[in-house]
């Protein structure tokens, strides 16, 4: 197969006949189907975000010079795309591995670490504390050192799906594509837990600059008056958003795309999060002298 | 009685009400009795009592925050107020554990919701509908499955 396009059998029959939304709602049921604990904790997230930015509406309380509800908003995003991705890959893996005990008790453990994130984060919003690198309390330092395991094993779902589907050989994917998505899932696991490691062994995601998330990029809100750790995080932790994409994209402009292409582009893409942790190590803005 | 009586009484009606709930896959018909009508049908029946009493005598109203916050200056509304929340508080926790069992969401997920629908009324309830919400979808996912592929499905 040379198509590199991720479209399922399924959806070719109707592709033409249905409008829009009767597509989509398909596509959400047929993925739910496929993961419907994680289907549903998305979904759970993503209503629950709606009160958080309520309060971020009606707080004024301020933590790093900004409102106090941005971080748990930030953090909300970043697993609603997160679990969502890890629904729309589980496709990939075997109807049979799906159904066995301990995947089904490895999901439930991934959720239940994090439901705690989300408790921990928000929850240090609404006390007016800060979460991450808070050891001011026994309490709160407890609660760091538990969000610590738990990010590595709700990380670690990335890595499980990345083999899963490796080892599926009837995925019905190109084989650039096949490729593309088990090794940046592996990746995605192996560079944030580097990225997130070294940042948490440290006192602050800030590297000199006035440690306030004031001066900052829009939207990400990286510092741009010092290093900011959260940069490399941010991009290990999109690995598996990137290379699909570019393989997707490639699939356009060269006929076939071949497997060096994937290759070669997950190296420059991992050397790249290198770079942005090295630079943020330094003490520098994200992309400083090139757009800083 | 005094006010502060009755506000002693009160919390502990409320309470057995919230404990069936708890306990109510162990005895769900009683849990039902208890919550939906035997506790906060008691609550009701106090402040229905003392509205009849004391409303007609209160200063405040319901217009602007300023007069509510008035009617809450005196302690007989004030307490009316606590029944108040204490009785539908539990009725939507019952609601909850009724429509968890109608939908089969394990207890387990309702234990935390309920402390929660005690405490911060609407906190509870609004995870209550989240959740319900997002495992329907997940439910309605599993019975497509056995459908043929092409078939629309409508949620």
């Amino acid at each position: 197969m040379n198509n590199a396009l991720i479209v399922m059998n399924n959806d070719f029959a109707t592709l033409k006949t249905d409008g829009m939304i009767a597509r989509s709602k398909r596509f959400l049921i047929n993925a739910y189907a496929d993961a419907p604990a994680l289907g549903a904790l998305t979904l759970f997230m993503l209503f629950l975000m709606v009160p958080k930015l309520g309060a971020m509406l009606v707080d004024t309380r301020l933590h790093n010079g900004v409102n106090i509800w941005i971080k748990p908003v930030k953090f909300d995003v970043a697993l609603i795309i997160y679990t969502a991705t890890l629904v729309y890959f589980a496709r990939w893996i075997p109807n049979s591995t799906r159904a066995k005990t301990w995947f089904k008790l490895f999901t439930a453990a991934v959720i239940a670490c994090i439901v705690f994130e989300q408790v921990w984060i928000g929850g240090a919003a609404a006390f007016g504390t800060a979460s991450h690198f808070n050891v001011g309390t026994p309490l709160m330092g407890l609660a760091y050192s538990i969000a610590g395991f738990g990010a590595v094993t709700l990380t670690s779902a990335a890595l499980v799906f990345g083999i899963l589907i490796a080892r599926n050989k009837e995925t019905r994917l190109s084989e650039p594509m096949h490729l593309a998505i088990w090794l940046s899932s592996i990746l995605m696991f192996v560079f944030t837990v580097i990225t997130a490691s070294y940042m948490a062994a440290q006192t602050s995601h800030f590297v000199g600059g006035n440690m306030l998330d004031v001066e900052s990029y829009p939207i990400m809100g990286w510092a741009t008056d010092g290093g900011d750790l959260r940069v490399a995080h941010f991009f290990a932790s999109h690995y598996f958003h990137a290379l699909p994409l570019f393989v997707l994209a490639a699939s356009y402009i060269f006929k076939p795309v071949k497997r060096s292409m994937v290759l070669g582009f997950a190296a420059l893409y991992g050397v790249f999060t290198f770079y942005t942790l090295w630079e943020a190590t330094k003490g520098l803005p994200f992309l400083h002298g090139i757009i800083g | 009685m005094s006010m502060e009586t009755l506000f002693a009484i009160s919390s502990p009606i409320a309470m057995l009400g919230w404990v069936a709930l708890i306990i109510s896959p162990v005895i769900p018909k009683w849990s039902d009795r208890i919550a939906t009508y035997i506790s906060p049908g008691l609550l009701s029946l106090a402040y229905m009592s003392l509205i009849l009493a004391f409303w007609s005598g209160a200063e405040g109203g319901f217009d602007t925050l300023a007069n509510v916050q008035m009617l809450f200056t005196q302690s007989e509304i004030a307490i009316a107020g606590w029944l108040h929340y204490l009785a539908f508080d539990l009725f939507v926790g019952a609601w909850i554990v009724r429509e968890a069992r109608k939908a089969q969401i394990s207890h387990w997920f309702i234990i935390p919701i309920l402390p929660l629908t005690l405490l911060f009324g609407p906190i509870g309830y609004v995870l209550f509908v989240a959740l319900k919400a997002s495992l329907a979808l997940g439910r309605k996912s599993n019975q497509s499955n056995n459908q043929p592929a092409n078939q629309t499905v409508s949620v």
